[in-house]
């Protein structure tokens, strides 16, 4: 869900309103031993076969389970359990309806790529998703561009995913604040974080800023130990490692959302009362569109198609596609996509449903910690299970975390470096190229996230909007329309970006001309043309343009297409 | 261009495809417009409650989801075609 940055600074404002006990720490230690040990045991493959198509591919071995449970882990990143719980909690039911895609999300986004873009990849031994653009249209220009595309786009999503992440591992580490382990570390990166010049103790005592104050070490702690523990287990382990923690991640994640459901429904005595308990707060919360016109019908449609078709246009799911066995295993984990979604979203629906009746006002200010409020006030008498709960989301922002790692160095490594600069690179130097790349993106983006930009929720939006936008349109005209040309596939990657890109230039600049004219305020947010969200429009300009051009340029010879469209070609199945 | 004979492969992903495209479309079309025509601008007095969900919420969401499930069951279990994916070839050092 493309909203992951969602709550840092009110959870950080409100870390000190609720503290989780020190067991469910003890709940968070033990799932991370279970996440280290899944990291060395992946390691150990990485001996046998192709090293780049293990380390990043997992060698085409997923079976239906687990393809299932990493494209869930992958899919669902911290924005479902921050951001999401948030905007039930203050817009009721109508958020039924926001996520309603996800009811055909699982078939949309993997039903309809998966066989083909596996057999495409298959037959030239692609790794990537601008390998498989590359080789289809035989353009270098093409691959190279789209992997730069990648790189920019998932540099931002990871600054978020490594933002929510530290404030999560924030709160789950509030119950032992006053332990000397733990008031040395935060000692130390207040100092370090002093030294950088990223914060000055004497302003930020006098700010009342409430993410760089005097809450902010507390911050860079949780930020550096999310650092350490995904860099270390996906550069160590490599796609197996990701997707070993992504099985562990998304059993973690379904678990903790039906169990929060069941909690917070004894707690408020059931949904019905609930629900009865919100028409008396605000009538809008049990009707359409929600309060303050929430849910136009222009941007109900618009979320299903970011749902649904945005969710097939995303490289990190397309890779999950590559890495599939055979097509009964695709059967079998295409069903169980659809069941895992209705067992992560209804549950979360209902439970914020009833964190609303059981605390009618008190978060409609800060309703992004009402998430952590209820994990640790639902399980009072057992913290563990509360730490248990709260690694649900935690894990989210892992396995999409290290996913997004491995899409960077794959693209860098693979797209970049062995197909640019040195075609013959050994495999030894590949495999620590490999392991450098994950590392240095690792602490790259670790730096990012301790000075997250500004309005980087917007620019979060924006970029899985805009993958999207550009990978949708060329990869659906390369697996199945014959006639598509590099030309064509160029034109459908840029023609939907820069349809995307334009409706968030004019909607930033009315929003600065408009704004008060004392404070000209920067802002980052779209024009909604007819009510509608600038995803629909980049995407149907990406499929006209693509096909449009693809019609008035020359085709490609026979012999380069030949192949991933016709039988008893020498490289057909 | 060649008129060669198409790989099984890709008509039967073209084919399913097309199917899921269609009940996409039908789902897009139950939610959206069930959800506008019965819970939009509703006097919130006459919302009445299916195992404590609205009912708009419930006929809107609710249904088509579960006929989405049933739909996903038979497409993956009786409908889509199993077919070879094909060798992997070696993914060297590219060509292009």
């Amino acid at each position: 869900m493309p909203e992951p940055a969602a709550g840092g600074c009110a959870l950080i404002a409100a870390a000190d309103m609720f503290t989780a006990s020190p067991y469910a720490l003890v709940a968070f230690g033990g799932y991370m031993v279970g996440v280290f040990t899944l990291g060395a045991l992946a390691h150990k493959l990485l001996s046998r076969g192709s090293f780049l198509k293990e380390y990043f591919l997992g060698d085409r071995q997923l079976n239906a389970w687990v393809l299932g449970l990493t494209y869930v882990a992958t899919s669902v990143s911290a924005g479902s359990f921050v951001g999401f719980p948030s905007l039930i909690y203050r817009n009721g039911w109508i958020m039924a309806v926001w996520i309603g895609g996800y009811m055909v999300g699982g078939l949309v986004s993997k039903g309809t790529l998966a066989k083909r873009l596996n057999q495409v990849s298959r037959l030239t031994g692609a790794i990537t998703v601008p390998d498989v653009l590359r080789d289809r249209f035989q353009s270098p220009l093409l691959g190279t561009l789209s992997s730069v595309f990648l790189l920019f786009f998932l540099l931002f999503n990871l600054i978020g995913q490594f933002k929510a992440g530290g404030v999560i591992m924030q709160q789950a580490c509030s119950g032992v604040t006053d332990t000397s382990a733990y008031q040395a570390v935060h000692a130390a990166a207040g100092e370090a974080v002093t030294r950088i010049g990223l914060w000055n103790p004497e302003t930020a005592a006098a700010s009342n800023d409430p993410f760089y104050g005097m809450g902010y070490p507390h911050y860079v702690v949780g930020v550096l130990i999310f650092a350490v523990t995904v860099i270390v287990y996906t550069t160590y382990g490599g796609f197996w490692a990701v997707t070993w923690t992504d099985v562990l991640q998304g059993i973690v994640i379904v678990l903790g959302a039906l169990l929060l459901m069941i909690l917070a429904l004894v707690k408020v005595g059931g949904l019905g009362t609930a629900t009865a308990k919100l028409r008396e707060i605000d009538p809008a919360l049990v009707t359409g569109p929600g309060p303050n016109n929430f849910l136009p019908i222009g941007l109900s449609v618009s979320f299903f198609f970011l749902w649904t078709l945005g969710a097939m246009g995303q490289p990190v799911g397309m890779v999950r596609l590559m890495a599939c066995r055979d097509t009964p295993t695709l059967r079998t984990s295409l069903f169980m996509i659809g069941i895992y979604f209705a067992l992560i979203y209804f549950p979360l629906v209902v439970t914020f449903i009833c964190a609303r009746a059981l605390y009618p006002t008190q978060f409609v200010g800060n309703s992004d910690v009402i998430m952590p409020t209820m994990a640790i006030s639902v399980t009072e008498k057992w913290p563990v299970l509360g730490g248990l709960i709260l690694a649900a989301p935690y894990s989210a922002a892992m396995s999409a975390v290290a996913g997004f790692l491995l899409l960077m160095s794959s693209s860098l490594v693979r797209d970049i470096y062995q197909r640019n600069i040195n075609p013959n690179v050994s495999r030894r130097v590949v495999r620590w190229i490999s392991y450098g790349t994950t590392f240095v993106v690792g602490i790259i983006v670790t730096f990012a996230a301790l000075r997250p930009p500004p309005l980087l929720q917007y620019v979060i939006v924006f970029t899985t909007s805009g993958m999207a936008c550009t990978f949708l349109g060329p990869v659906v005209l390369a697996l199945y329309w014959r006639r598509a040309t590099r030309a064509g596939a160029l034109a459908a990657a840029l023609g939907g970006f820069l349809t995307l890109a334009s409706l968030y230039v004019i909607g930033s600049v009315e929003a600065y001309r408009h704004s008060d004219g004392a404070f000209k305020a920067i802002q980052f947010v779209p024009v909604y043309l007819f009510g509608v969200d600038p995803v629909v429009y980049g995407l149907l300009a990406s499929f006209v343009f693509g096909v449009g051009v693809s019609l008035v340029t020359k085709p490609l010879p026979e012999k380069y297409v030949d192949r991933y469209f016709l039988a008893d070609t020498p490289a057909a199945s | 261009m060649s008129a060669g004979r198409e790989q099984q492969l890709l008509r039967n992903a073209r084919r399913e495809a097309r199917v899921i495209l269609v009940v996409w479309a039908l789902a897009l079309v139950w939610c959206v417009s069930v959800s506008y025509f019965l819970g939009y601008g509703r006097d919130p007095d006459t919302v009445t409650l299916i195992l404590g969900i609205p009912d708009w919420v419930f006929w809107s969401v609710i249904v088509p989801w579960g006929f989405a499930l049933l739909f996903s069951v038979w497409f993956c279990f009786r409908f889509m075609a199993d077919d070879d994916l094909g060798e992997d070839q070696d993914e060297g050092a590219g060509h292009a």
